[in-house]
């Protein structure tokens, strides 16, 4: 088992808010190691973005975070600013849904790419214009020394996408977030940007988040899923597993409430994400759980193993039983 | 044509609607009311807001409040026809007294009110014909937007303070600009000049929002039901447009007051025998020099703290306001 | 045979922009609905799939004269409406209404959701009790009538769509276009909102256009489907054909990227991923819109625009070299180059 990269324990991130405290992450524990890729998948509240906005220390000052991040070892949580500043974009590098808003359209593309490798690594401009041109080609843009010159606005969306990632990998980091990076794309460029971080992983040999709300995306690319759900993590386990052998009723729920030709009626899950500033006591899912029991409402549900996926459901072994049934 | 009021069979996965009302705050809370929430929670306007309401309220009730007259030559107590002139500060005359020996501090309430009225006059003439001006240039498009932005533009680059000297020069010169613009030295000519240049920024911001919301989808939805053009604007576009009028016409009001303040200190603005803070100021005069030092500060002092709260509730209300802030947090 | 409900014929959406192009301006000229034409029959529900620039949501908003047609035939129940006037296109719009995509942006803020119901029932002076049909319709989209005087703010993107589709209903229309309805929610609420609407649909014998880029959202609803590329309709058929037996490379592509939520399926598959940009709309190319990324384009590709051809039972495709019903395109390319390029094998 190879050590984890990053290494998050009992993560809490709350937010105040003029209606309350709106607690966005309830009690989260993961690893990564490397070469790997953990899909997180999760809907709206289910904290999955907020988690790893924390991981990169790009959370708002007034936001409360408690708990453990380690990146390589090194605790993040409480760390000084400049400590965490060097460890963003050097170890741990993110990429987000919107390539417009990341890259900015008054400079070069290439002048971008040279500005995060500069940032943190002490090299001749001419070094670092070369590694530029590099990364744009090992992401797939045509004539990269050429592109470089450009400007965003002459990038279409799946190239624009390609260039932020070209500046997150610029630095070789040991950990790559990638949030939503392909929701806003069409969908013959998401298969395309899908190959690129595919191959960006296998080259930097990185461990990756990948954070969607596509369950097929995570089906193509995920080693391990983690499912997400107002704040916790409902379940984990490798990619097969979850898939076809899924034991928790939400992840049930997400992959049943899937169109599929074969079904004459889809079945949703009643209900909608709950509100954080107020989560349901017990087990947050209960309330649309068509399992739920009196003891649901209890303690908050712990990931605990089952079989060779985790579970955080304290009746998995009662309705897995009448699942076969 | 099936009858439209039989509910579907119940379908037992659609039953939990009721679990949907937990969702729901309590209590049903329009978006003005948000609003009001956020603004209450902006320290700085509502300091400001409880600050301006004690300066207004003293202003308008300054017959009661004022322990003298406005013009009122106060006599010294040991008789003869000798003023209290130029008095520094003291138990009696708190802001002072001026050269011709008026009590400094009921002069300020006074002047007031004379400020506040052409800074909030100002402001409502300014709104309405810039709400106007932006409203039809955004809603129109096309070339009338074109033509009146354009327009905008020209009126916005002129020098403001020699085209107000110039403008106000012309109803002395010109008895039909009299009628028309007002009396020289009075406060419709006052109020009317500062519209005239004052109701660009309206006019701009207004149309913005316009042309932002022509683009949204439930006016789009109203359209495809076949909703005249008057009743978008009227049940649409006005209710979403007015919140950034307000914050708008905020800043006119400061914006107005100061100009008064700056015409008035250099004779181009009301007449002397009114006490706007401009002209104590313009009382005022050459005495600092010869160190009555009390004479520049206190109306200054007044206009500053005004002025300031004004643009803090301004800010207050553009945050209040700003839809990004009704998005939730997650 | 009954005579469709819809019929638009040779529709064309031409859009004029002004581009800063260093110190000129360049009028252009987007091409955003190039010639499609198509029908709807009654209580039929038609998928209208593409990817941005398609000119899906044009078409959708010219049927509904929201946008005005450039060019091009609209026919409602055999009726013509391209020309008609602006009374008479109101009070045909009681029989076609719209749901938006945005459940944000589709309700007014300031507006209770029951007066958004009510608007269409009092622009065309609905006799009755307004607020009694509001209570009825939310009941219908499975909400409560209690909720008629609350804000849209109070709402989950999913219950707003809800109310989105009553007001649709408030004038009992026997066409609906949905212009991508479920895109901007939950994958756990769209199952739900779906559902509604194919409950509706027979309830209510309601007809529906639905726009939408989410190909596994659009076979599951739709009768037929008709695929769509930079303005041009590429393939049209029953879902069936379309989905599992596609003879346009386009669509087969199409599919391919879409990641199939089976990690055992998708890991295994032969997939095609498609080189480069969508063009713009501004510069489509010469003859076949797709042939600058089609793997298997060629020379009569550039020269000529494919008609949109029937080559079996009801099932269309514009190609100078479509497949065959079943022919999978991952392998005549794998057969054509020896060394893979524009294929992906996994």
């Amino acid at each position: 088992m190879t050590l984890p990269v990053l290494s998050v324990r009992d993560l809490h991130v709350s937010f105040p808010t003029p209606d309350g405290l709106v607690q966005a992450v309830r009690g989260v524990s993961f690893d990564i190691a490397q070469h790997e890729l953990l899909g997180v998948v999760g809907e709206s509240g289910s904290g999955k973005s907020v988690t790893f906005l924390a991981v990169m220390g790009l959370l708002p000052k007034r936001a409360i975070i408690t708990g453990s991040i380690r990146v390589g070892g090194q605790e993040l949580v409480g760390a000084p600013d400049d400590e965490v500043r060097k460890v963003r974009g050097k170890r741990v590098a993110m990429i987000f849904q919107d390539p417009l808003t990341a890259l900015n359209p008054v400079h070069r593309v290439g002048a971008q790419v040279v500005e995060m490798i500069l940032a943190h690594q002490d090299i001749s401009d001419d070094a670092a214009n070369a590694k530029a041109v590099e990364l744009l080609d090992l992401v797939g843009i045509p004539q990269p020394d050429v592109r470089a010159r450009q400007y965003p606005h002459e990038f279409s969306g799946g190239m624009r996408q390609r260039v932020v990632i070209a500046m997150a990998i610029a630095n070789s980091p040991e950990i790559l977030i990638a949030d939503e990076p392909t929701t806003a794309l069409d969908t013959t460029v998401q298969a395309q940007i899908l190959d690129v971080v595919q191959n960006v992983q296998h080259e930097l040999g990185a461990a990756v988040a990948f954070i969607t709300h596509d369950l097929g995306v995570v089906a193509r690319i995920a080693d391990r899923v983690q499912v997400m759900y107002a704040g916790r993590v409902t379940e984990r386990g490798e990619a097969h597993d979850i898939f076809l052998r899924p034991t928790h009723p939400y992840t049930r729920g997400l992959l049943t409430s899937l169109p599929d030709a074969n079904l004459d009626r889809l079945i949703p899950i009643p209900g909608a994400p709950p509100n954080m500033l107020r989560p349901p006591s017990g087990c947050a899912f209960r309330i649309r759980c068509p399992y739920a029991a009196d003891v649901c409402a209890g303690e908050i549900p712990e990931l605990k193993p089952f079989g060779a996926i985790e579970t955080a459901c304290v009746r998995v072994e009662e309705i897995a039983a009448e699942v076969s049934a | 044509m099936v009858d439209i009021l039989t509910p579907i069979p119940g379908d037992p996965v659609e039953a939990p609607v009721l679990e949907d009302l937990e969702d729901l705050t309590v209590e049903s809370k329009s978006p003005t009311q948000l609003a009001l929430r956020r603004y209450r929670h902006h320290r700085a306007a509502m300091i400001s807001s409880v600050v301006l309401l004690i300066i207004a309220l003293a202003c308008v009730f300054a017959t009661f409040v004022a322990p003298y007259g406005e013009n009122e030559a106060i006599k010294s107590p040991d008789g003869g026809l000798r003023n209290e002139i130029l008095v520094p500060p003291n138990s009696q005359f708190w802001f002072g007294t001026d050269s011709i020996g008026r009590d400094l501090y009921s002069r300020v309430l006074y002047g007031g009110r004379v400020s506040l009225f052409v800074g909030i006059a100002s402001a409502i003439s300014a709104g309405l014909i810039g709400t106007a001006v932006g409203a039809f240039a955004g809603f129109r498009g096309g070339k009338i937007d074109n033509g009146l932005m354009r327009f905008t533009d020209l009126v916005l680059g002129l020098p403001l303070l020699v085209i107000l000297i110039i403008m106000r020069l012309l109803p002395e010169k010109q008895p039909w600009a009299a009628t028309v613009l007002g009396e020289p030295g009075s406060k419709r000519l006052m109020v009317t000049l500062i519209t005239l240049v004052a109701w660009t920024g309206t006019a701009r911001i207004v149309r913005g929002v316009v042309l932002s919301l022509k683009e949204k989808e439930f006016v789009e939805a109203a359209r495809a039901v076949g909703a005249s053009d008057k009743r978008i604007i009227v049940r649409h576009l006005v209710p979403n447009t007015i919140g950034p009028i307000v914050v708008s016409l905020t800043f006119i009001v400061a914006l107005a007051i100061g100009l008064e303040s700056t015409l008035s200190y250099f004779g181009f603005g009301l007449s002397p025998t009114q006490s706007s803070w401009g002209n104590l100021l313009a009382d005022a005069g050459t005495n600092v020099i010869t160190g009555k030092w009390w004479l520049i500060l206190f109306p200054a002092l007044i206009l500053l703290i005004t002025i300031l709260c004004i643009n803090f509730m301004g800010d207050g209300l553009r945050d209040a306001l700003d839809p990004k802030q009704e998005q939730k947090v997650i | 045979m009954s005579e469709p409900l819809l019929e638009v014929t040779d529709l064309f959406k031409l859009f004029e922009v002004r581009q800063n192009v260093g110190t000129r301006v360049i009028k252009q000229t987007v091409h955003a609905v190039s010639g499609v034409s198509f029908s709807l029959d009654p209580g039929e529900t038609l998928g209208l799939v593409g990817e941005s620039g398609s000119g899906k949501s044009t078409v959708g908003r010219c049927i509904l004269r929201l946008l005005e047609p450039t060019s091009g035939s609209i026919r409602f129940r055999g009726q013509e409406i391209t020309t008609l006037g602006r009374e008479e296109m109101r009070e045909l719009r009681s029989e076609m209404q719209i749901v938006f995509q945005d459940p944000y942006a589709s309700l007014d803020p300031r507006m209770t959701i029951g007066a958004a119901i009510a608007e269409p029932l009092e622009v065309h002076d609905i006799p009755g009790d307004h607020r009694a049909i509001v209570g009825e319709l939310l009941e219908l989209v499975g909400l409560s009538p209690d909720h008629a005087n609350r804000f849209p703010h109070e709402f989950s993107g999913g219950q707003r769509q809800r109310i989105g589709v009553a007001r649709a209903l408030s004038l009992r229309p026997s066409l609906i276009i949905l212009d991508e309805p479920v895109s901007a929610l939950d994958v756990s609420i769209q199952a739900g909102i779906l559902n509604l609407l194919e409950d509706l649909q027979k309830e209510l014998s309601l007809s529906y256009v639905f726009i939408a880029h989410d190909l596994s959202v659009v076979r599951h609803i739709s009768d037929r489907i008709a695929v769509m590329y930079l303005g041009k309709l590429m393939e049209v058929g029953d879902h069936k054909d379309v989905y599992d037996r596609s003879i346009h490379p386009y669509t087969q592509s199409l599919l391919s990227a879409v990641p199939i939520p089976n990690p055992t399926v998708e890991r295994t598959r032969k997939r095609i991923v498609l080189e480069g940009d969508l063009p713009s709309p501004v510069n489509p190319p010469s003859g076949c819109v797709f042939r600058t990324r089609c793997p298997i384009a060629f020379d009569l590709c550039a020269e000529e625009v494919p008609e949109l051809r029937l080559h079996s039972k009801a099932h269309l495709a514009a190609c100078h070299a479509p497949l065959l019903s079943g022919q999978s395109l991952a392998d005549v390319v794998a057969a054509r180059t020896p060394v893979p390029s524009a294929l992906s094998d996994q």
